[in-house]
């Protein structure tokens, strides 16, 4: 069966973010294929590269990084939603001319044309948070 | 990418307006989705009828999602509900809010949530 | 003259900036000079942004220019040829709008 998940919710204090993460990796791990993972809204924090989070604690936007250099998944996200909360890939860095680079490897910055093709290729579209 | 293919959704919010981004995101969803020739329905529950309300005043400096709501129908979001018994508990009159929505009562909610082929609910 | 401030893609950082004149000169980086037709188009924008805080999108901007203008003016074909290129954007920063948004 072919997944796509839509992630509304920041990683930090989000049970929602934990569930999506896990909920990938076992679809993954039974043998289901993963589309795409789309960020939106706050979701887009998943996809930061410059977090530090304390080693008692899960790090969502590493986890999700490793996850699709071990299966190819597809990470996006929502371009209008991080460049608002200083999401910035070196494309947007130069054309703003903003001092650094936000995204991490393994997420694209693209627009919800990515999420409604998603949304049309997938058997089951899933949303995490809200 | 090939639109050849559609997918009914249904856009659902349940947030109100201006607190956090959801409601604005909704909008933002159903917009793109149409925009894309899917067919869309946009339904408010709870309190995210609040997006409905007339005379919105929004904090400086925020998107008035009022009016923004008038900008749907462009898109070819042709549908907005909202839940009838959530407008009634807040006091907020069908023939006073910024969008003409159809009040769903819940055999149309279920409908809507049945007869879609996907729910995303913010 | 000198044009008021803008934003790194041309559109005017503050919109009440804007009048004929700042159009005219906008539309000249474009290599349009703006007649009847362009300030119809122009015109009919600043009242949809005024009513909705919304630049439109061109499927959206196509729609109102038909609805309101008729179907001879409100079609891609006639929009790309007073605003080559893409005409929702170009319009808009003529017109003196916000750039239409990312995501669509």
């Amino acid at each position: 069966m072919i997944f796509a998940l839509l992630v509304h919710d920041a990683p930090v204090g989000r049970h929602s973010s934990q569930a999506a993460y896990r909920f990938a990796s076992e679809l993954l791990a039974g043998g289901h294929t993963l589309f795409r993972v789309f960020f939106f809204g706050d979701g887009v924090h998943h996809s930061t590269r410059l977090n530090l989070t304390p080693g008692n604690e899960t790090d969502l936007p590493q986890r999700w990084s490793r996850l699709a250099a071990e299966h190819g998944v597809d990470l996006v996200s929502c371009v209008g939603s991080a460049l608002r909360r200083g999401i910035v890939d070196e494309a947007q860095a130069r054309q703003h001319a903003l001092e650094a680079v936000s995204l991490r490897d393994g997420f694209e910055l693209s627009g919800l044309g990515q999420l409604v093709e998603a949304s049309i290729r997938c058997d089951r579209l899933v949303v995490f948070g809200g | 990418m090939s639109t050849q293919r559609t997918r009914s959704v249904l856009v659902v919010c349940r947030s109100a307006p201006y607190g956090r981004s959801r409601a604005r995101d909704a909008i933002d969803l159903a917009m793109a989705f149409a925009a894309f020739e899917q067919p869309v329905t946009l339904l408010f529950l709870g309190e995210g009828v609040f997006t409905l309300a007339g005379g919105q005043q929004p904090p400086a400096g925020t998107r008035h999602l009022g009016k923004l709501l008038g900008t749907l129908a462009d898109y070819g979001v042709g549908q907005v509900f909202a839940d009838a018994a959530a407008l009634a508990e807040r006091g907020l009159a069908v023939r006073e809010l910024a969008l003409a929505a159809e009040p769903a009562h819940d055999d149309t909610l279920r409908e809507l949530f049945a007869t879609h082929d996907r729910v995303i609910t913010v | 003259m000198s044009l008021p401030a803008r934003d790194a893609h041309g559109f005017l950082l503050d919109r009440a900036d804007w009048n004929e004149d700042v159009a005219r000169v906008l539309a000249a980086e474009e290599g349009l000079t703006l007649g009847a037709a362009h300030w119809e188009i122009l015109y009919l924008l600043r009242e949809y942004h005024a009513a909705h805080e919304h630049a439109p999108a061109m499927r959206a901007l196509v729609g109102l220019v038909r609805r309101r203008l008729g179907s001879d003016k409100g079609n891609s074909v006639y929009l790309l040829s007073l605003f080559p290129g893409s005409p929702a954007r170009i319009a808009a920063r003529i017109a003196g709008l916000p750039k239409p948004e990312h995501c669509l």
